[in-house]
């Protein structure tokens, strides 16, 4: 079964796909990565994928961004059905282990970007449909925003208030247990 | 130029998106965002979304005469309760008890054979049968205990009581049912004193379910009848007719009526901050003089009001005013008396010593899962 396995990913890992920026800048992927995203491994399925892919919703600079979390996260799944299938270990527990915790350095590392960058990668992550980075880039606008009071959130995002002084006074009447 | 590109990516997220944002918030946050927008506050109270975001304290139950009930929604800013109307609970099983409400499941107490709705689990009969009260034993208090952050499984309590001296009901044994097994056992009390008369005040808290008993102090059984304890809030009170028990921000929340030992009329607030702890200690809060809450008002011995409920994720207290028929909260920070309204119809509250009272009011979390264990029930 193992080598069975990592024989089929070599063969997928040969197979390599053209993904081509808003702004004209082609990248080469191998087919594991690209297949991160559901958008793209439909694009496969469906044979469409000769010549490059399109992508004009995403630039140059995002999809070099998104492409490095793409790489870094088909390792880890690959390393993962890698060992689960045929050893349980202690040993390779630990690999596993120490491999997560990379990994989690590395999104830590992935999300030290400016607002405007997140929220780009926010949009990429939503049109390619890529789950992972779409929560991981999800959950840092969240945590970003836990504890902050509505004034320190539309500053920190550019947020218009648009709600009349009552009606704001009538929703901080009904939740002030919510405002300290 | 960072600046600018910030304020066009900050605008240019669809709702999908920032709902997805939303999603991941828990509830005190979603409430405080409610505040940001217009279109924030759309997407929070849409009740399209619900599900998607974290719940809190959605409104109250309370007892009606006649074995009915009514809920009393409590914000307008995040969606009420989508059945608001209780035509979820099935009415027509004959007499029916709401007995318990906990993270959004409810427990009833039928007579008679209920018609068991696809969202309603019947339960089997426990040993004692529920609801007695015949002068010898009593099953007539039962609690919930559910948590779905720790498991889609859910847990019945019904204490037994049995009457000794002057007709007081002393809890004697638990009966645990587990919608693992989907069956009830009975544990016999092995707590360390045996006056526990439950004065119908309970919780259920970090797996065990607590309840307030006579002499001031808290008793407790896990779900699994292996702990119980019992820790004492106050050392020189002897009557704890009047207290209550909730929990509210991860801490369990003691309230004593001091209206049974003299007529001073003041509530106080005790804290468990740490359940951890191998020894219990409970740290007085505060204290509510009742004329702040009510206005002044003759001094009355037992209730003249009640306790409905802890707000679960803020400094809130939900009380009843039995004489003007009132539903107010006290915000415990910023000292604060709101009236919310004016309920003609709740239960008449029982005066006197016979404190086994139902608990007239169940604070209501929504839960939107349908990951809920079904039992192995025939």
């Amino acid at each position: 079964m193992a080598s069975a396995g990592s024989g089929d990913e070599k063969a997928a890992a040969a197979a390599m796909i053209t993904l081509i920026s808003s702004d004209n800048e082609k990248f080469e992927v191998t087919e594991a990565t690209a297949t991160l995203s559901q958008t793209i491994r439909h694009m496969i399925e469906d044979g469409c994928t000769d010549g490059g892919v399109p992508l004009p919703n995403v630039t140059s600079k995002i999809l070099a961004r998104v492409i490095e979390y793409c790489k870094k996260h088909a390792t880890a799944a690959a390393g993962e059905e890698g060992s689960s299938s045929s050893f349980s270990d202690a040993a390779f527990l630990e690999v596993d282990r120490a491999f997560l915790e990379e990994l989690e350095e590395f999104d830590d590392a992935f999300l030290e970007v400016d607002r405007a960058t997140l929220f780009d990668l926010i949009l990429a992550a939503n049109y390619l449909d890529i789950k992972g980075l779409l929560n991981l880039t999800c959950q840092k606008v969240a945590d970003s925003v836990k504890g902050k009071t509505p004034e320190q959130i539309r500053e920190m995002y550019n947020i218009v208030n648009d709600l009349t002084p009552e009606e704001e006074a009538e929703i901080r009447r009904e939740t002030q247990w919510a405002f300290e | 130029m960072e600046e600018g590109s910030s304020r066009r990516a900050a605008a240019a997220l669809p709702d999908e998106l920032i709902i997805e944002i939303l999603a991941r918030l828990p509830a005190k946050s979603l409430c405080r965002s409610s505040c940001v927008s217009r279109a924030w506050r759309a997407l929070i109270s849409d009740p399209a979304n619900r599900r998607r975001f974290a719940q809190t304290l959605s409104g109250i139950f309370f007892s009606r005469p006649h074995g009915s009930w009514g809920f009393v929604g409590l914000s307008t800013a995040l969606p009420p309760s989508p059945d608001m109307d209780l035509c979820f609970l099935p009415l027509t099983c004959g007499k029916t008890e709401l007995l318990d409400s906990c993270n959004g499941l409810l427990l009833l107490r039928c007579r008679g054979t209920p018609e068991s709705p696809e969202e309603w689990v019947s339960l089997p009969q426990p040993s004692r049968a529920p609801g007695l009260n015949d002068g010898v034993n009593g099953t007539y208090s039962a609690a919930l205990g559910f948590d779905p952050a720790v498991s889609s499984d859910f847990h019945v309590f019904q204490l037994f009581q049995e009457h000794f001296y002057d007709q007081e009901l002393f809890v004697v044994g638990v009966e645990i049912y587990s919608s693992k097994t989907g069956s009830w056992v009975f544990e016999e009390s092995r707590w360390s004193e045996s006056d526990i008369r439950c004065t119908g005040q309970m919780t259920y808290f970090y797996g065990s379910l607590h309840f307030c008993i006579v002499s001031n102090a808290v008793a407790s059984v896990d779900t699994e009848g292996q702990i119980w304890r019992v820790s004492r809030v106050r050392h020189n009170a002897m009557y704890g007719y009047g207290s209550s028990i909730c929990h509210s921000q991860g801490r369990l929340l003691y309230v004593h009526d001091d209206a049974w030992t003299n007529y001073n009329n003041t509530l106080s607030i005790y804290i468990l901050e740490d359940h951890n702890s191998e020894e219990w200690t409970w740290n007085f809060k505060l204290s509510l003089y009742k004329s702040d809450l009510f206005g002044p008002r003759p001094a009355q011995m037992g209730w003249d009001y009640y306790m409905a409920a802890f707000h679960p994720e803020g400094d809130l207290v939900f009380f009843y005013d039995d004489r003007q028929k009132r539903l107010m909260s006290y915000d415990m920070k910023h000292r604060d008396v709101h009236v919310i309204c004016t309920l003609g119809e709740v239960l008449e509250l029982v005066h006197g010593y016979d404190y086994d009272v139902h608990r007239l009011f169940l604070p209501y979390v929504p839960l939107y899962s349908r990951a809920l264990a079904s039992p192995s029930v025939n």
